[in-house]
This record gives C-alpha cells, structure tokens and sequence, in this order.
C-alpha cells in the first residue's frame, strides 16, 4: 500500500523568494542591455554570463535542497536526485565558463603554445574545483561511518594532537615544494603529499602514542593512545586512497581536454551540453573502472579496510573496558548470549527434525501446538 | 551558432527547474510503497525466514509447484516490483504455482548463523514443507543469483527432493577476471570483516555494488531521470527501483565469511572441493534436468561465471539460455517479461506431467 503525505507548506515560501530574487537579478543584468548577450560566447561577456547561470543555478539548488524534509522514500531518492542534478549543473557552469569559450574561438584563430596553456590551466584549475565537490557528495560507507562515530571524541584528540604539532610542523618542511610540483600539473604530487602525512606521522605522533605508559592508568591510558593510533592510521590510509582518486580525476580530465576539438565550432546549445556530459561521464566511468582493477587501488582498497577495520576493533576493545565499570552488557558479553542463543536455536532445530523422522519411521504423529503465523 | 543562444540556454534551465518542482511534489507524497504487489499467503516461518505462496489466477495448474530461492543480498520482491513488470505474476499467468523464499533481515542475533544453517537447515526445511503441502515427492528449484549458488548446493546435496531445477544470474565460477566482485574479494580480509563487523551491513555491500559504475548509478541514473521527472507514473516506478535497490539486508557473519573464503577467494565449488555441514558437494550430484539462464549484460554476474553451470552439472538434460540483458534487466524489462517467462514455464511443464486444479489452501506453520 502507498503512503502518502502532503508537500510540506514552508516549500512554497521558500520557492517564492527564490522567484523573486531571480527575477530581480534577472532584471538588472537586462537592465545594463540586451545587447550585452548577442556576443554572449566571445571575450568577458561569456564569463559574466557563466557567473550569472552559475548563481542562478546555485540559489536553485539550495532553495530546493533547503526545504528537503528529511524522511521517507521520495525524500530520499529526491535527496539523491538533488546530488546528481548538482554535480549536472556544476558541469553546466564548468561547460559556459571554460569549454563553451575555447570551443567557440572563430575559425581561423591561431592556437599558439601560451594560448593552448593558458587554456590547460584553466581547464585544471575548474575542473580540479568540480571534482572536489563530486567526490565530497559521494555515500561515503561504512568505514568512514566508523570514523564519524567518534565525532565526539574529534576535541580531545585535537587537544592530544596539539602536544605534538611543533615536531610534526618541523617535518612539514616538504610541503611547499611538494605543491609547487602540484601547480605545476605533476599528477604523482598529491600521492607524494599523502605519503609524506604517513612518514610524518610514525616520526612523531605515531611514535608516541604506540610507547608504553606508566603509573596508576597505565591500562586505560595504552588503549586511549591505542585507539588514537588506530584512528590516525585510518585517516592516514584513507587520505592515500582520496589522493589516488584525485589522480585518477585528474587522469580522467585529462582525456576528456583532448575530446575538445570534437565540440570546437558546435552551436552552443543544451543539446551540445549533453553531448559534453556524455563524453565527460562515459570517459570518467572508464577510467575509474581502470583504476578498479589495477593492482595499486586494490591494494589501497585493503589498506583502508583493514585500517578502517583495526581502528573498530580498538575502539570496541577501549569501549569495553569503560563499559566494564558500568552494569551495562560489553560486547563481548552480548556475543556469549547470541552464540548461546544460536546453539539452542541449532539444537531445537535438529531436535525437531529427529521428531519428524522418528514420526515418519513409526507411522505416527505426535501432538504440538497449534501453529500460528506471528 | 544560434543568434541569441542565451535564449535556448535559459529554456534548458527553467525547463529543468519546472520540473524539478513538479517532480519535488511528486517525489515528496511518498513515503513508502509496496514490497511486491501480487497477493500472497504467509505458509511457513521459521526464525526470520518466511515462506509465502502466490496462487495461479488460472484454472489449468501446473502439478509441480515451483520454490524460489533469491539472494541473501537484496530482496526477493525485485521480481515482483510493478503489475506490469513481474516475473512472478507472468510465471503465474502461465499456470505455475509458485512458492517464494524471504530471508528476511539478519539482525546481531544472527550472526552466528551458516551457509549450512541456511541451505540444510532453512531450505531444507522449507522444501520438505512444500513437498508435503503440494503432495509431490519432489519439486521444482528457481535460484536466483546468489539463491542460484544455494539452489545448486541444495540440489547436490538432495537431488531426490528437486525434480527440475532453474538457475538464473547465478555465479559458479568465481574467479573469472571480467567481474569487479570477482577481483574486489579476493583480497578481502573477511576474518577480520566478520570478526570486527559481526553481521556485514548492508549499507556496505551497496556502495560495493554502486562503485561498479559510479558516474552511472550514482550521477547519470538520476541525471535521466530529470527528463520525465514531471511524470508521477515513471516517478513512482523509480522509486520502486530505488527502494529495492538501497534495501539492502546486513549479511549473517558466518555466512559471509564461508561465501567469501569458499566461492570467491578459494572458487571451492567450480573446483569439487566444497564441504559443506561435513558433507562434500559436488555439482556432479546434480542430476536433475536443469535450465541455466543467464544475462549477457550483466555486469554483477557476467556471464562468464554462471555459463560453466552448465557443463559442470551431472545431468544429461542441460538447457543454457542467454538473454541480451542486464543483472536488473532480467527481472524486470520488457523482454524478460515477454521472453523469459514464457522459456522457464514452458521448459518446466514440458519436464513436468500433467496439469491440475489450483491447489487447496492450507494453515500457515511456524518452526
């Protein structure tokens, strides 16, 4: 049976600002004159027009997202749908700012090497920017759930953290150059900079927390820094594995930069649009899929997990120690109880089979109780 | 270039907005809807697993009635996700008595439970419920995917209890190279997934299943669907789609740990090596006359991995049908409906005698 509810009230307030800020922006860009959009695609014009399509869409998205109430299915495919149509419509901003621009330069223009460049780099440049917010809105699992689950533990490491930071900042001394070669469009760069957050952090934090401790807390304070260890591996692996998806984003851009010439004196129009969405998911799919079956992803795959993993089981095993000074059941306990609860539920349930069987072998049949179906 | 194409941009994108609205309001009256929309009968429980039997609207009934088992992952009801989009309500149609398996949802309770649990304690049990109820001395097996596994280990083990059986997307060969799932696990530190996690969630097993093609499940799907976003028909179909495909079961520990280990890393079953309750399964066993359907497209079970089922099994009467669909497809599109269908009833009625009156109801029964 379907369930229904009415659209909650507060959408329509919501949408009527909206309208009316649109419109108002609306009319004052057509206010400065029409004129302005009739060489919409060539020199500033476009960008301003980018810039206005790019708020337009943005106050759109946020005035819909805003109001989304937060239960039951159609929220929450609405919720996804709004995910999608975002990283969509971010393409469309990306698409009117940079490719429409190179795509529509007037048969005949010359391509020199610093205009190619320049294009690259602000191909990169936005690009690198839409990435980020895509990855950021993808379901982030439940390994990363795990690491939100201590959220309330995030102010105490910091504060733990801060002891350390003058030794960690010392060897941090990498990082300008590190970046330089990032500027510069070296794709191994973000995979050197994760590395070195690894390296850093087993010279210095890493070292301290594995030392064993001393004095009347000692148990309760070596699983503290257990758990913290446990976390900062976690994030360490984790930020390895974001690094090789930024690389491969990065590959993917790459290849669909060297599609343009395909769209280079197409109309601009939703349909050209498409055809650039297209291109742009199909290749980016592709190349991801390469990525899944190399032997470097799979690895990191089972880096993260593991770590993600270890860090569950510390803090379950530190989660149990506090518990025991309480008359709430650990988890270890909880899994004695379910263990014995399925040995007598295996028991019954041969048990009972050898009723039926004995039954079956003498010709008769016992009585039970009457069967029911709740 | 167009004169003003301003113009034309600006229509794309209050187009679009028009029916985001539109599809906001259409989107937002649902909160739930149906799991499977042909009436059936609750007949047997036992734990968390159910059994429910779906009668025949027709009058010539096939004797044989026909026991689905589907995935652990997932639910049985995709293949009865709209009125005109059911495989059951066509196998129905067409005179099948059919009898379904719903796993149900493992709690942490059930984190013990095994492969062995599952095929010779539930499905056995399930089976020898149906025997009786239906008074036949064996019946018919339609396994589904993961089910399909299950259903060739169930009939291996009991050939006498299965008079036909039916795979259908269903993996025997796991380490075929053309499957993210295949290559994914078998790294996969599953002891220490099972003895942290307990039971695997399923929120887990779903980006697994998403990350198989990213920008299409989780950009262009919902991309497309702006298109026709104003229509409240294709809106609630989605949303069908949607909620079986995030309704997601967590998988008994045990369970997922032997799967692994056994199917995926060590490919035990493909090889003749597969114990199971101490008792050795070998595909050989399977004697019965078996249809092994498949789909071409298929990128969760490509067909790669189910194709061997065919020579692998002891029966002399193998049919092997590939259909040019997908994992989802073979459920629910159109062909699967006007093709699919029709192969698996024609196929059992021709292995099965004759036809009989809709069978009698009987009380429910729980274990």
């Amino acid at each position: 049976m379907t369930e229904t509810s009415k659209t909650p009230t507060d959408f329509a307030s919501h949408w009527m600002q909206w309208q009316q800020d649109f419109w108002k922006d609306w009319m004052q860009n057509a206010s400065k004159g029409m004129e302005k959009f009739t060489g919409l695609w060539s020199g500033h014009n476009g960008k301003e027009f980018a810039g206005w399509q790019e708020n337009w869409m943005k106050s759109f998205t946020d005035a819909l997202s805003g109001s989304v109430p937060g239960e039951g299915l159609g929220a929450d495919v609405f919720g996804r749908t709004m995910e999608a149509g975002k990283i969509y419509t971010d393409l469309l901003g990306f698409w009117t700012k940079v490719v429409t621009p190179l795509t529509q330069l007037a048969p005949g223009t010359p391509l020199t090497a610093e205009k190619i460049e320049e294009m690259h780099r602000q191909w990169n440049e936005e690009y690198g920017k839409m990435m980020e917010a895509m990855w950021g809105s993808m379901p982030e699992g439940e390994v990363q759930d795990t690491a939100k689950s201590v959220a309330g533990l995030q102010k105490t490491i910091l504060d733990y953290m801060w002891q350390f930071y003058l030794p960690l900042s010392k060897n941090l001394e990498e990082v300008p150059e590190i970046l330089e070669k990032a500027a510069k469009g070296e794709s191994g760069a973000l995979i050197e900079m994760a590395g070195l957050f690894r390296r850093n952090y087993e010279a210095t934090m890493g070292k301290a927390l594995k030392a064993p401790s001393m004095g009347y807390s000692r148990e309760f304070i070596d699983n503290f820094n257990k758990t913290l260890d446990a976390y900062f591996q976690f994030q360490a692996a984790m930020t390895e594995y974001e690094a090789l998806f930024m690389q491969t984003g990065q590959k993917a851009s790459e290849k669909v930069f060297a599609r343009l010439s395909e769209f280079r004196g197409k109309e601009v129009s939703p349909e050209t649009f498409k055809e650039f969405y297209r291109v742009w998911w199909t290749i980016n799919e592709d190349t991801y899929q390469e990525l899944f079956m190399a032997p470097v992803f799979l690895n990191l795959l089972q880096e993260v997990l593991r770590r993600g993993l270890t860090f569950r089981k510390v803090l379950d095993s530190f989660t149990d120690q506090l518990i025991e000074q309480t008359n709430l059941p650990s988890k270890k306990d909880m899994d004695e109880i379910y263990r014995a609860i399925y040995d007598l539920k295996k028991e019954i349930r041969w048990q009972a089979r050898s009723i039926r069987q004995i039954e079956e072998h003498l010709g008769i049949e016992l009585k039970k109780p009457a069967p029911s179906t709740d | 270039m167009t004169a003003n194409p301003m113009e034309s941009m600006v229509k794309e994108i209050t187009d679009v907005q028009r029916k985001l609205i539109k599809g906001y309001e259409n989107m937002l009256q649902v909160k739930d809807l149906e799991s499977g929309v042909t009436p059936r009968e609750l007949v047997y429980k036992e734990d968390k697993v159910s059994l429910y039997h779906y009668e025949p609207p027709v009058k010539d009934v096939h004797h044989v009635p026909l026991l689905v088992s589907y995935a652990l992952v997932n639910r049985q009801y995709m293949m009865d996700i709209q009125h005109d989009r059911s495989l059951i309500r066509k196998l129905l149609e067409m005179g099948i008595d059919m009898y379904v398996i719903d796993w149900g949802y493992p709690s942490k309770i059930d984190k013990y439970n095994t492969m062995e649990d599952y095929i010779m304690g539930y499905m056995d049990n399930i089976v020898d419920f149906v025997r009786q109820r239906s008074g036949q001395e064996s019946v018919n097996l339609l396994g589904v995917c993961q089910g399909g596994t299950f259903s060739l280990i169930y009939s291996a083990l009991f050939p006498r209890k299965i008079k036909n059986l039916v795979v259908m997307v269903a993996p025997v060969d796991f380490h075929t190279k053309d499957g993210l799932l295949n290559v994914w696990s078998k790294q996969m530190d599953v002891d220490l997934m099972v003895d942290v996690m307990g039971n695997i969630p399923g929120d887990f097993m779903n980006l697994g299943f998403l990350w198989l093609k990213p920008f299409q499940l989780i950009i262009d799907k919902y991309v497309g669907l702006l298109d026709n976003i104003d229509d409240p028909y294709v809106v609630h179909n989605f949303l069908r789609m949607e909620k079986w495909i995030f309704d997601s079961p967590d998988q008994a520990g045990e369970t997922f740990r032997k799967f692994i280990k056994d199917m995926y890393q060590d490919n035990k079953l493909m090889k003749d090596e597969f114990v199971l309750g101490g008792r050795k399964v070998s595909l050989k066993n399977v004697t019965m006359p078996v249809l092994n359907i498949f789909g071409e497209q298929d990128h969760l079970v490509p067909p790669s991995c189910s194709r061997p089922i065919s020579e692998l099994v002891g029966s002399k009467d193998v049919t092997t049908k590939a259909f040019n669909l997908g994992h989802i497809g073979m459920y629910v599109s159109s062909r699967s409906q006007k093709e699919l269908a029709p192969t698996v009833a024609e196929w059992l009625k021709e292995r099965g005698g004759e036809n009989v009156a809709p069978p009698k109801k009987a009380a429910a029964k729980k274990k």
